[in-house]
């Protein structure tokens, strides 16, 4: 469990950087992780490998193009097909409702951030409802479910685990078919399809792994005189 | 991801010459090359058994779609899923064929080929017409062993087909709720005028599926259109084999049971896997004989059915049945096998006895629900037999809707249909017609209770051919009474006259204006 933690925790970060607006130390830095973990043995277990895989290769494609041309491309996948300014990368912007219902949705992930200890501000890298800020802040929820492993402290695992859960349900798994849907006309057998797809199947698969896990773990009796329950 | 590349390899397991299986790898290959020239076929050492040697094999095909025939399956699901992975294909486009657990039965060599031949090409077209799994559609199954410990030697996981529903055809808001009252495990449920799948309840037993009728739900490896496939070329002449053909319908529980038997099978049935019987509807039952099959026969697996749909199953065969008694004189052509060890060896023993009849034209596909009139009207008429005739049961696939008298139009039980097949239609000189379309009804009874009358509407589990080929007929229909001022329709007369029954007569003043004037002009006349 520490590994697949530990697995994922890469994954989400590797993603959540490829949505950033593509610089010369972005890209050198997706990069590098890219290649050490393209064939990562566990990734391969599961069936996003394939589309991950794709998103890996596309990595090493982009290594070698100007960041002007990748700049461009960024523009074009996650602009609004109707031209109008807005980037598609944040959450709010795929909700139709009352600009009211727009900041509930900013507020609950500014809550989420804050309850796990994150300090939400002008230093985060963009919008709180921007799909990079929600992956940082999934791949932390890794980072203490395998602190949680590590230390044999179930509950704390269980606790991050129901985190990271809960957020894919109300948020990233809500809206990011519509963004991978998106990208698919804007900017079709482009790398950021490729990562769009590459998110999609593995938040999907996040939410049907996580939802055996935790049934596995609240299944399993407590350990004399522990809990299991954070 | 969705992928539509028909590249189809081949795996042959060197272990089907063995003595137990009887079967030559190397006469198989070139007749199934001889068949179909576009396959990559090839014998490798060890399928059955390696999960090294079967993801190398796959790697090795370059294919997008690769049928692997065994002489069993002593490997996991969880090993040819990673086998696909491995070679970078979709998680389901590995497809194992288990010719020890049937094809090897057949007791004559050239007719154990024949159907062995037959079993891969089957398989291969629905590989090719299988468009490929998003993770929506993937379920991963719970290690069967251990609690968190088990967790922490991270098992292969084995992933399953799971339903998603195309919001966009999908009528829940509407009312309809076929999948979820089909789900026997209620893994869905309706939120918000949608249905959601609770992954952790779902068996993956696929009757959702072909219970939607608006082909809503999608279920990766048991689409219509890849069972359509399969059973097509199973049933065509130009491959060879035997005159009289079966569709076999089994399910991986089956399979299972069937590999632990000793039994022989007759060359002329011939295997399609569903995920469960229970998903098999009367037009699934059907359409094989419409195809051109001379018989269809279920064997289920009873002692551990985990959807439990033994009784419905049964009720849908007695439905086929009592529609090829009174048609084709020959009940039998659609049969459940027997639970008994005799009474199933003997089924799958028994040589087909009709070669089926043959129809002037190919539906698109038997399987889709759209075409499920023309399926069972098309083989209810195959003998001849015309169309004058109907039969009740309670399995039958469509109803005959009548109104009494005592109906007053109020069109209730329209705005309640789900599938539109009972409409109003409204005309300030024709009067109002309530129509109903026995080809769209789906039996949800919702119009039932919608209805405001007692003992007005009637549904009736009827299959009425004549009804069915005529459409959308008309119910009841009646005048309507005009404003006399402004001349709009105020109400249709039964409706007025049941306004007046209410009212009885020491409201008679007030049932003078309400029967001259609509609603707009009461108050200015009054």
């Amino acid at each position: 469990m520490l590994e697949l933690a530990s697995t994922r925790y890469v994954a989400y970060r590797v993603l959540a950087m490829a949505f950033l607006p593509p610089t010369t130390e972005q890209v050198d830095a997706i990069v590098t992780m890219s290649r050490e973990i393209i064939d990562d043995p566990i990734a391969a277990r599961f069936p996003y490998f394939p589309a991950w895989q794709e998103f890996l290769l596309g990595v090493e494609e982009i290594a070698h193009q100007m960041i002007p041309g990748i700049h461009h491309l960024y523009n074009t996948a996650f602009s609004r097909a109707s031209g109008n300014p807005g980037n598609l990368l944040q959450e709010s912007l795929h909700r139709t409702g009352e600009e009211q219902d727009r900041a509930d949705i900013t507020r609950d992930l500014v809550n989420r951030y804050v309850n796990a200890g994150l300090s939400v501000g002008a230093q985060s890298p963009a919008p709180a409802d921007h799909i990079t800020v929600q992956l940082e802040y999934l791949a932390v929820l890794c980072d203490a479910e395998a602190t949680g492993w590590h230390n044999a402290e179930p509950g704390q695992a269980l606790r991050a685990l129901r985190l990271n859960r809960a957020h894919l349900r109300k948020h990233l798994c809500w809206w990011l078919p519509g963004l991978e849907h998106h990208v698919s006309l804007t900017a079709p057998d482009s790398f950021y399809l490729r990562a769009a797809r590459a998110v999609t199947e593995f938040i999907h698969h996040e939410r049907d792994l996580l939802d055996m896990i935790i049934q596995i773990c609240e299944q399993t009796p407590a350990p004399e005189g522990g809990s299991r329950d954070a | 991801m969705p992928d539509g590349n028909r590249t189809v390899a081949v795996l042959l397991d060197r272990q089907l010459s063995a003595s137990g299986y009887r079967l030559d790898p190397v006469e198989l290959a070139g007749r199934l090359s001889d068949s179909d020239a576009s396959l990559r076929i090839k014998i490798v050492d060890g399928l059955e058994a390696d999960s090294r040697a079967l993801s190398d094999a796959v790697i090795d095909t370059a294919a997008r779609r690769v049928v692997v025939g065994l002489p069993g399956q002593q490997l996991s699901v969880a090993d040819f899923q990673q086998a696909a992975r491995d070679a970078g294909i979709d998680q389901f486009g590995v497809w194992p064929v288990e010719l020890g657990t049937l094809s090897c039965r057949v007791p004559d060599p050239e007719d154990r080929l024949t159907h062995a031949i037959l079993t891969i090409l089957g398989v291969v077209q629905r590989a090719r017409a299988y468009r490929g799994s998003r993770q929506q559609n993937l379920r991963p199954e719970r290690p069967s062993s251990g609690g968190l410990e088990s967790l922490f030697s991270l098992p292969e996981l084995e992933y399953r087909p799971a339903p998603t529903v195309r919001r966009d055809r999908c009528r829940a808001s509407k009312g309809c709720r076929e999948c979820v009252d089909g789900c026997p495990h209620n893994a869905l449920r309706i939120v918000d005028g949608q249905v959601r799948l609770r992954k952790k309840d779902c068996t993956s037993c696929g009757i959702c599926l072909s219970a939607c009728p608006n082909e809503a739900i999608n279920f990766p490896t048991a689409m219509p259109a890849e069972i359509d496939e399969q059973v097509t070329c199973l049933l065509d002449e130009d491959t060879g084999g035997p005159d009289a053909r079966g569709i076999l319908f089994v399910c991986p529980n089956t399979m299972r049971n069937l590999a632990a038997r000793d039994f022989d099978l007759s060359p002329g049935w011939l295997p399609v896997e569903v995920p469960c019987l229970g998903m098999l509807t009367v037009q699934w039952l059907l359409a094989p004989l419409r195809l051109g099959a001379g018989a269809v026969g279920l064997v289920p697996c009873i002692d551990n059915c985990r959807s439990g749909k033994i009784d419905q199953m049964r009720q849908r065969v007695g439905y086929c049945q009592a529609l090829l008694r009174e048609t084709w004189e020959m009940p039998e052509a659609v049969q459940l096998a027997p639970t008994s060890e005799a009474g199933l060896r003997a089924f799958l023993a028994d040589e087909i006895a009709f070669a089926g009849y043959a129809f002037e034209d190919e539906p698109d596909s038997a399987f889709r629900y759209d075409a499920r009139m023309d399926v069972v009207v098309d083989v209810a008429a195959a003998d001849g037999a015309g169309l004058d005739w109907s039969i009740t049961h309670p399995a039958s696939p469509f109803a005959s809707v009548r109104a009494t008298d005592g109906c007053t139009l109020c069109g209730s039980c329209a705005d309640a249909c789900p599938a539109d097949a009972l409409q109003i239609f409204s005309d300030d000189a024709a009067g109002t017609t309530l129509t109903f379309d026995a080809r769209r009804c789906v039996i949800c009874e919702q119009c039932l209770p919608a209805c405001p009358e007692s003992d007005v509407l009637h549904v009736d589990r009827t299959t009425d051919l004549a009804l069915l080929v005529e459409g959308r007929t008309t119910l009841h229909h009646d005048t309507v009474s005009l404003c006399e001022r402004c001349g709009k329709p105020i109400s249709t007369d039964k409706m007025m006259g049941r306004i007046a029954e209410l009212l009885g007569a020491e409201h008679a003043a007030t049932l003078n204006v309400i029967s001259r004037f609509c609603t707009n002009c009461r108050g200015i006349s009054g």
